[in-house]
């Protein structure tokens, strides 16, 4: 099974969907609903330490960018529609007119 | 997730619609809440039975108004105003209703109380039909929550006249 770790928001999004819930069964057991809202401030609190400032574990695995090519043969699409354009009217290589 | 901004953004928006969801099954959760106030009413006097100069009936009672409300308090409610009303019927209105007394209860500790006061706010008809006229008297109770509707109950205590002189 190909297990991939969740992306920065779905943590963020599950993170506070846990607190939630951790806030509310507090909240239902002490019967309070201001220890409910407290529970929850200080779970955002937290994840909001946790997500926020720039940590070196964002920075260890890169996403390799594509990069850019050069448009070197006529074969390719671009190349064949710009010379299309060319000999249609008169445009000039630049694509003004 | 590349800066600051997005990521402070998109970590409080998500928050915030995270609590509105709580705050919703809150207010939700009231349903399983079953209360059971014990209310008395009753009126021990009629002080005065006037008749004002623009010809409108004016009585002032004294009552009797014991109650337990500390069911009624679940953990989602902020406070519960009460108050009792005098209902009537006349030949001119069908439905009259004149609110006598009422109060706000802050917390569980306020809930339980008995009283013997006059009527608050003044017990004025529009004409003078009042004179051996029957009336209830009813205790409304308004649950205010700290998120969500709020909602209204009542109980009525029937059987009351006002004498004829």
């Amino acid at each position: 099974m190909d297990f991939r770790l969740p992306s920065t928001d779905q943590l963020l999004l599950y993170g506070l969907l846990s607190c939630a819930l951790i806030a509310i069964t507090s909240g239902c057991i002490m019967s309070s609903f201001k220890t409910m809202l407290m529970v929850y401030g200080i779970g955002v609190f937290l994840l909001l330490l946790i997500f926020i400032p720039d940590w070196p574990y964002f920075y260890r695995h890169p996403r390799e960018w594509m990069q850019p090519k050069r448009l070197e043969s006529s074969s390719s699409i671009i190349s064949q529609s710009r010379a299309e354009l060319l000999r249609s009217s008169s445009f000039d290589s630049k694509g003004h007119r | 997730m590349h800066s600051y901004a997005l990521r402070v953004n998109t970590a409080v928006t998500l928050a915030i619609m995270v609590l509105a969801v709580l705050c919703s099954f809150v207010s939700l959760s009231d349903h399983f809440h079953a209360s059971s106030p014990h209310v008395h009413l009753e009126v021990l006097s009629i002080d005065a039975f006037q008749r004002q100069k623009a010809g409108n009936d004016e009585v002032w009672l004294t009552l009797n108004i014991s109650a337990d409300f500390s069911s009624v308090f679940s953990w989602n409610t902020k406070q519960l105003f009460i108050f009792v009303a005098a209902e009537y019927v006349t030949p001119k209105n069908v439905v009259n209703q004149v609110s006598l007394w009422d109060a706000i209860l802050v917390s569980k500790n306020h809930a339980k109380f008995s009283i013997k006061t006059r009527n608050k706010y003044s017990f004025v008809d529009q004409g003078n039909n009042l004179r051996g006229s029957d009336f209830n008297l009813t205790m409304y109770w308004h649950v205010m929550p700290l998120t969500g509707a709020m909602y209204t109950e009542k109980q009525v205590f029937s059987g009351f006249r006002l004498p004829t002189e």
